[in-house]
């Protein structure tokens, strides 16, 4: 068999090995060593799987990865989301939908702290939905919004899949955290411009505002402060090149500590959670980006995604329809697969392929992300959509779905943005001078 | 299936023993690691000397965060599987693809501890060593090697676990 051929074919083992349940890290890992060692040897192949093992677990530049996670657990674990929907309550608690608002708000906020889709709607889930439900608001309206609202958790940096984009295609992960800031604060615009339309068609969806005391306020408004603080130290330090990433995680999870102890939001047994909770998502993220990669040499050996790259740039059609399938395919595969497995099965094959077509890979990152993460909110694997219901067992998870559609709707519009408008993603890393 | 039984428990509390272990050694190098990146931060910005060779520090740290963490991801099974097929299976037939799966990964794994003993052998001999401080990198592999190896059993367990609920049995 020629080299082509037997990597369709381990594409091919590789969805068997998925449909079988093996997890995405081992399957891309034993689909990319049987191939490997078939195109050259076993021996070589044993040798690459212990490189790569020690390479990767070893690496100075993926530990960023822990500290990053630490940052988002510890904030997690020192219940910061409950000060960050006080701010969004008092600033916008006064107009219709004003909890819902709030809640998007919210979520921006905490993701611009915690790089994980589902740690953000369950954690500002556990915080919004009891006080919507108590003022009245409609259930498809609350569930859904926060579902929707906790995908910005992944796009505003920092973020955990960025870092896996960034390590598998070797692109700067500064770059790609920053690239993410507009198109994040775009996308929550979108979740609240589909809030007004959704209330000015049916305004039975959620009660009147109500008016807050100037004390309110203010006390609110602090919750800001420290998170506006965090975010400015760590995306400032990366942005002016103070901090490598992995630094800047380890500033800002020391800083969240320090914050959390400061305001006795934190025990010995939160901090001792977050740690526990860090090591076991670097460890799943590190075999999945190990398995990536050892995927990725077979398909390297292969001369599978050149001779594609070659195929899809000869064929008569504008690049723009080509990425328009891989849009396709990446929704398709995210309604099915979990964000993370999506990326690491998908980029290596499709990268060089998109940098043949001369697309900007920091871009196609962002975009990639935001289409990966419909999955978040869609059936059959929505984890989000499973998030909330765990949260709120008496509503059911067809309303959840209902809640979420008009929210996808304006994933799409985004889409279609940023695809018209690369600026963006773009505009923000053109002034980053490393 | 009396035998079969007697030594699953057998293998449950090996790796009881082994994950609780290593969990504490893996929160010990997260510990490690951060404190060293803050205070390479602190001397370098604010005494202009920052910490010689804390790359190589930080990426061992880092090593033995990950492969002491990975009896806990297992055991907790926090790794990603595309399971809305099999979930949808008869019993048996799940039972019997999980099997499977169980063996492939346990022979996987097995090729890899093989590789990292040799790969962590050629380092011994050549004296390898990381770039700036000197530290040997043969003890590292040997250690990613170690931890391999309660996985094979978790997954061992789980085939015979799978075997059994196959042959009619009960989990």
């Amino acid at each position: 068999m020629d080299p082509v051929t037997v990597g369709i074919c381990g594409i091919g083992v590789l969805l068997i090995l998925f449909v079988a349940g093996v997890p995405v890290s081992y399957a891309m890992a034993i689909a990319g060593f049987i191939g490997f060692a078939y195109l050259t040897s076993f021996e070589s192949a044993l040798s690459m799987i212990s490189v790569e093992l020690f390479d990767n677990f070893g690496s100075y530049s993926l530990t960023v990865i822990p500290t990053f996670v630490l940052m988002g657990a510890l904030a997690f674990s020192a219940g910061i989301t409950g000060r960050l929907y006080d701010a969004g309550f008092t600033m916008f608690g006064r107009v219709r939908g004003g909890l819902a608002y709030a809640s998007v708000a919210a979520c921006a906020g905490f993701a611009a702290i915690c790089g994980s889709t589902s740690a953000t709607a369950a954690s500002m889930g556990k915080v919004a939905l009891p006080e919507m439900k108590k003022h009245g608001y409609d259930d498809s309206l609350s569930t859904g919004c926060i579902a929707s609202a906790g995908t910005l958790g992944i796009l505003i940096p920092p973020s955990t899949i960025f870092i896996i984009y960034g390590i598998l295609t070797e692109q700067s992960i500064g770059k790609l955290f920053i690239a993410g800031v507009l198109p994040g604060l775009l996308l929550a615009a979108l979740f609240c411009c589909t809030i007004t339309y959704l209330i000015w068609r049916n305004p039975a969806l959620s009660p009147p505002g109500f008016s807050t005391t100037l004390r309110q306020k203010l006390s609110g408004l602090s919750g800001l402060i420290e998170t506006l603080v965090l975010f400015g130290l760590v995306m400032g330090g990366l942005f002016t090149g103070w901090f490598t990433a992995t630094q800047a995680g380890a500033a800002g999870a020391a800083s969240v500590l320090l914050i959390a102890l400061a305001r006795k939001r934190i025990g010995w047994s939160g901090i001792l959670d977050a740690a526990k909770e860090t090591v076991v998502i670097a460890c799943m993220v590190l075999i999945l980006v190990t398995g990536a990669l050892i995927f990725g040499r077979f398909m390297a050996v292969t001369n599978l995604t050149f001779v594609l790259a070659d195929w899809l740039r000869a064929l008569p059609i504008p690049s723009w329809c080509v990425m328009g399938l891989i849009i396709v395919i990446h929704f398709i595969g995210g309604c099915f697969m979990d964000s993370f497995a999506m990326i690491v099965l998908t980029i290596p094959i499709v990268y060089p392929v998109v940098t043949a077509l001369g697309y900007d890979p920091i871009w196609f990152g962002v975009l990639i992300v935001v289409i990966c993460e419909m999955g978040v909110i869609t059936p059959p694997v929505g984890l989000n959509l499973f998030v909330i219901k765990g949260l709120l067992p008496d509503v059911s998870i067809e309303v959840i779905i209902k809640g979420v559609t008009p929210f996808i709707f304006a994933i799409a519009v985004f889409t279609a943005l940023m695809m018209l408008f690369p600026q963006i993603a773009l505009f923000l890393p053109s002034f980053m001078t490393y | 299936m009396t035998k079969l039984k007697g030594l699953n428990s057998c293998v449950e509390k090996i790796i009881k023993l082994w994950t609780d272990w290593a969990l504490r050694l893996s929160l010990a190098a997260l510990g490690f690691l951060v404190c060293v990146t803050i205070i390479d931060i602190l001397s370098n910005k604010l005494l202009h000397k920052p910490i010689h060779g804390s790359v190589d520090i930080i990426g061992r740290a880092f090593l033995v965060v990950v492969a002491f963490a990975l009896a806990r991801t297992q055991l907790l099974k926090r790794h990603i599987a595309v399971d809305f097929v099999t979930l949808r299976l008869p019993k048996r037939v799940r039972a019997i693809t999980e099997a499977i799966s169980n063996l492939f990964i346990a022979l996987f794994l097995i090729a890899a501890i093989w590789a990292c003993f040799e790969y962590g052998f050629n380092l011994q001999e050549t004296k390898e060593s990381s770039i700036t401080l000197g530290i040997p990198s043969a003890p590292f592999v040997y250690a990613i090697a170690i931890a391999f190896c309660p996985i094979v059993l978790i997954h061992v367990k789980e085939f015979i676990t799978s075997i059994t609920l196959a042959k009619g049995g009960k989990k």
